[in-house]
């Protein structure tokens, strides 16, 4: 059993072999933290050539050992006061930004006659979503967030700036009007060629057992490989039985989750089934979630974290990573407990756990050019072992049909006549 | 339902772990994946921090960092056009994909210069600044072509990908993002 204690600047040999894997990592000591705030004097444009020539005048001598530890801002603004011109991390937001975000999507929305959106409940009148991409890639516009500067929302911006920054005052805002009526004709485009989610709901068809075991399958299929968080023989175990599952309700959560993402993957069409398996999440999920912590909470908050970035909600997903990420280092997920008397597949599961989170926090923080949450430091958790799992599959098509009600997807089952 | 389980599997009632295996499996991206975010984090966090680092730094962080990670993935699982089971297909080339990506972000401010003065990367004659340093500015050059041909591989790999691998929707999500940015690079 792997027992790795981190310590500061500790180099291992990286990669896997056979047997019990160490972990590869040089982590970084404590006091190579973030730096400062970046040095900023005010409103000042930068092209991509100025922005490479500030590299030159930031620069230290090449083979000189830096320290990325807190730079002063006093140094950062002298930096800045003999190049005239800022780095890249420096371009200025938008005036009017100040990188709010708002991801909601009622699931009751209804277009009215003038293209409005309605909240069915509430009657509050809701905008149109904004469109974004789960990678936040085209996220360059205000109020979407803060995406740091390696993300690709921040080189959308330079361009942006770059062609705003040519000859003329006129020929500057025109051109960046271009690029940005280019971008919304694009969604919009997008929005007729396929139907919003209140559409579909309208026509939407009763969720069957059978449905649901093919999403299930499909998820098990085509999402698994990359994101295997669930204990396959041990969610179908459960599933086929479908009463006796541990966390009740938290259960319902993750089963939804599988169908949602068995969906989306499985989808060829502009289907939105996953929309509505969200929805059911959603309304399963309360503020009361946070007050409790378990494994299966982990892997829900997680597959939610996933499904929303896939989803192009990349705040959203970036906030219920958050949520499993914390949950996971409250239960212990990062530790190796010698001694501890469970079974060896619980402990497995654990790490298996643990890394998927990894991939997907590190993946997307990493994307997005935030700074990393990911612990540098007091990891001990082993990566998971390579090996099969031998599941039956696929599930075979029920002889009862099951019909579930619209809010909420696996409650009290209703028989057919078949069975009474 | 029953589910299988034999010696070589692990199980609620297994008393001791089985043999890691040779090949392949679904744990085998969690795992390569992983690994490579171990070993990148120190890169990461220096890109967003200050000060900028240079192309020797950034080469060097390359060559001990991710090209070691490179190096001592599994025979099974190598950064090679490997014929792989297709449930595997993707995983393996996200993994392939997300290293060449971290280069080309890594890199791609020295490609900007170079698009910007051109092939010798000489600074104007106006420039405010000082003459470079013709070790850093060979530096630069280098790291400008690792620029590229992370990129050129980065395609071919996409490439092979699609032609292959399963076409999901999980699939294109992937594939888009990455081909987003090569039409970025090429606009500036």
């Amino acid at each position: 059993m792997l027992a790795y204690g981190v310590s500061n600047k500790a180099t291992v040999t990286p990669g896997l072999s056979v047997g019990r894997a160490s972990i590869p990592h040089d982590f970084p000591s404590s006091e190579r933290s973030s730096s400062g705030p970046p040095s900023q004097t005010g409103h000042v444009t930068i092209s991509p050539q100025h922005y490479a020539d500030a590299l030159l005048a930031s620069r230290s001598d090449p083979g000189e050992n830096l320290d990325v530890g807190l730079s002063s801002p006093k140094l950062s603004r002298s930096n800045a006061a003999n190049s005239a011109v800022l780095p890249f991390e420096s371009l200025p937001p938008a005036a009017d930004d100040d990188f709010e975000w708002d991801e909601r999507e009622s699931s009751w929305n209804l277009s009215d006659s003038g293209g409005r959106n309605f909240a069915l409940d509430s009657g509050i009148e809701i905008d149109v979503p904004k469109l974004s991409d789960g990678m936040a890639t085209l996220a360059a516009d205000s109020n979407t967030g803060f995406f740091g500067s390696v993300s690709g929302a921040a080189l959308l911006r330079l361009i942006w700036m770059s062609t705003a920054n040519t000859d003329g005052a006129a020929e500057k805002s025109d051109k960046r009007d271009e690029h940005r009526k280019y971008l919304e004709q694009l969604f919009e485009h997008q929005s007729i060629d396929h139907p919003s989610p209140s559409l579909w709901l309208r026509t939407q068809p009763l969720l069957t057992r059978a449905v649901i075991d093919t999403l299930v399958d499909a998820y098990f299929a085509l999402y698994h490989p990359t994101f295997p968080i669930l204990h396959e023989p041990t969610f179908r175990e459960q599933y086929s039985k479908l009463d006796g599952r541990p966390g009740g309700s938290t259960w319902n959560i993750l089963a939804s989750l599988v169908a949602a993402l068995g969906s989306f993957v499985s989808s060829t069409c502009s289907d939105d089934t996953d929309i509505t398996l969200f929805n059911a999440v959603k309304a399963r999920l309360s503020i009361e979630s946070l007050e409790t912590g378990n494994l299966t909470l982990v892997q829900a908050f997680a597959m939610a974290a996933n499904y929303l970035q896939k989803r192009n909600r990349p705040n959203s997903g970036y906030n219920y990573g958050g949520i499993a990420l914390r949950l996971a280092i409250s239960l212990g997920l990062h530790k190796e407990f010698h001694g501890w008397e469970t079974t060896l597949l619980k402990k497995e599961i654990r790490r298996r756990v643990w890394w998927s989170l990894c991939v997907l926090d590190v993946g997307s923080t990493v994307t997005y050019g935030r700074p990393l949450n990911w612990p540098q430091v007091g990891i001990e958790a082993a990566l998971p072992l390579n090996i099969h799992e031998e599941v039956s599959r696929p599930l075979q098509s029920s002889k009862f049909f099951f019909s579930f009600s619209f809010s909420s997807v696996f409650p009290r089952l209703i028989p057919s006549a078949n069975m009474l | 339902m029953l589910i299988c389980c034999d010696d070589q599997e692990l199980s609620a009632t297994s008393t001791t772990l089985p043999p890691e295996v040779n090949e392949t499996t679904i744990y085998t991206y969690i795992s390569t994946q992983s690994s490579y975010h171990l070993c990148t984090m120190q890169i990461y966090n220096r890109l967003i921090s200050s000060p900028v680092p240079s192309a020797t730094e950034l080469m060097s962080l390359d060559d001990e960092h991710i090209e070691r990670w490179r190096n001592c993935l599994p025979h099974y699982y190598c950064d090679d056009d490997l014929q792989l089971p297709r449930q595997y297909l993707l995983g393996h080339s996200i993994g392939r994909w997300r290293f060449r990506l971290l280069r080309i972000i890594m890199y791609r401010p020295f490609l900007i210069r170079w698009a910007q003065h051109g092939s010798d990367s000489l600074p104007s004659p106006s420039s405010p600044y000082p003459r470079e340093h013709s070790e850093s500015l060979a530096a630069e050059n280098i790291a400008t072509t690792r620029c590229f041909r992370a990129a050129e591989e980065c395609i071919s790999a996409l490439f092979r990908f699609w032609t292959l691998g399963t076409h999901t929707r999980l699939a294109a999500w992937y594939v888009l993002c990455v081909v987003c940015l090569f039409p970025l690079l090429s606009s500036m």
